[in-house]
């Protein structure tokens, strides 16, 4: 779903350009409980693994019926371990990254980072509550609610990303509404099954072995 | 890596388009998905073996993301005292 140069128009490119700035700024003044304990420096090495799994999952593609391919894009399972509004920062660097091996513009990098840290991450993530609100009158254990809540949130977080997508390149002229919106959310549909499982999958991994690592417990509410 | 090189060994990588290339590729074709204007060339395009640009990409995500986070840290803590 990375976005190249030249395929977004000049207004559409700037308007997501401030919208992503304007978020990141009000998600450094958001994220203060997590960076202002006493201990808070011991995360900065786990952020560093979490930026080398998520750059690794999303070099790596898998193939999806019909042709085409698909690979994590990690929004949603950056915000349940860190918090929303860091998984934003998180997914803008890893994209500047991206864009510097060519995968993904440099000019569209606003739009990059709105669709999967914005969308992707603080829409996932709290979709993710959602679930588990729902989950908790359920008598599954702690691990497998959170694990279930992240593949569904996770997958819808794609599919929504995807809609909004595909109205940008409509807005930019690039394909008429009618097409992009139902082809992009039709492609997404298969490919954040993909999403949705990986981030179960990790988020499990997490709780199973080191659960402390999963920074929005309080916010999850999970029983 | 290991995901890198479980994907690269096993051949689980997919040379498909993604979703987005899909569509653009079937309403434009691909020489046009090719050609978009571009007002830059990528610093690091010229790393064509997807292993080097893999590890580049993975010591490059570690090192900025834990700067920057770092940086945040600091200047929350400083913000404190």
């Amino acid at each position: 779903m990375h976005i190249p140069d030249g395929l977004l128009d000049p207004i559409t490119t700037i308007v997501l350009w401030i919208v992503t700035i304007v978020i990141m700024i009000i998600g450094y003044f958001r994220m203060d409980n997590l960076f202002e304990k006493e201990d808070s420096e011991k995360l900065i090495p786990y952020i560093g693994v979490l930026a080398a799994i998520i750059f690794a999952f999303q070099f790596v593609n898998y193939p999806v019926p019909g042709g085409t391919s698909g690979h994590l894009v990690g929004g949603t399972l950056v915000a349940i371990i860190l918090g929303p509004w860091a998984s934003v920062i998180v997914l803008f660097l890893i994209l500047v990254i991206q864009s510097l091996f060519g995968d993904g513009g440099i000019t569209a990098l606003g739009a990059n980072a709105f669709n999967m840290g914005i969308i992707g991450g603080i829409v996932g993530f709290y979709l993710v509550v959602l679930f588990v609100r729902l989950l908790n009158y359920t008598s599954l254990k702690k691990e497998l609610k959170v694990s279930i809540a992240t593949g569904i949130g996770s997958y819808i977080a794609i599919v929504l990303a995807s809609f909004i997508c595909g109205i940008e390149i409509a807005i930019s002229g690039t394909i008429p509404i009618e097409i992009a919106v139902p082809a992009m959310v039709f492609w997404h549909i298969l490919i954040g099954i993909g999403e949705g499982i990986i981030s179960a999958l990790i988020v499990f991994y997490i709780y199973k072995t080191k659960p402390d690592f999963i920074t929005t417990e309080s916010i999850l509410k999970v029983k | 890596m290991f995901v890198i090189a479980v994907g690269f060994t096993i051949g689980f990588l997919s040379e498909n388009p993604d979703g987005l290339e899909r569509v653009l590729m079937d309403y434009h074709g691909e020489e046009w998905l090719e050609n978009l204007f571009s007002p830059w060339i990528p610093f690091l395009s010229w790393i064509t073996n997807d292993y080097v640009a893999g590890f580049v990409g993975i010591v490059l995500s570690i090192t900025v993301l834990m700067g920057a986070f770092y940086l945040i840290t600091r200047f929350k803590k400083r913000k404190l005292e």
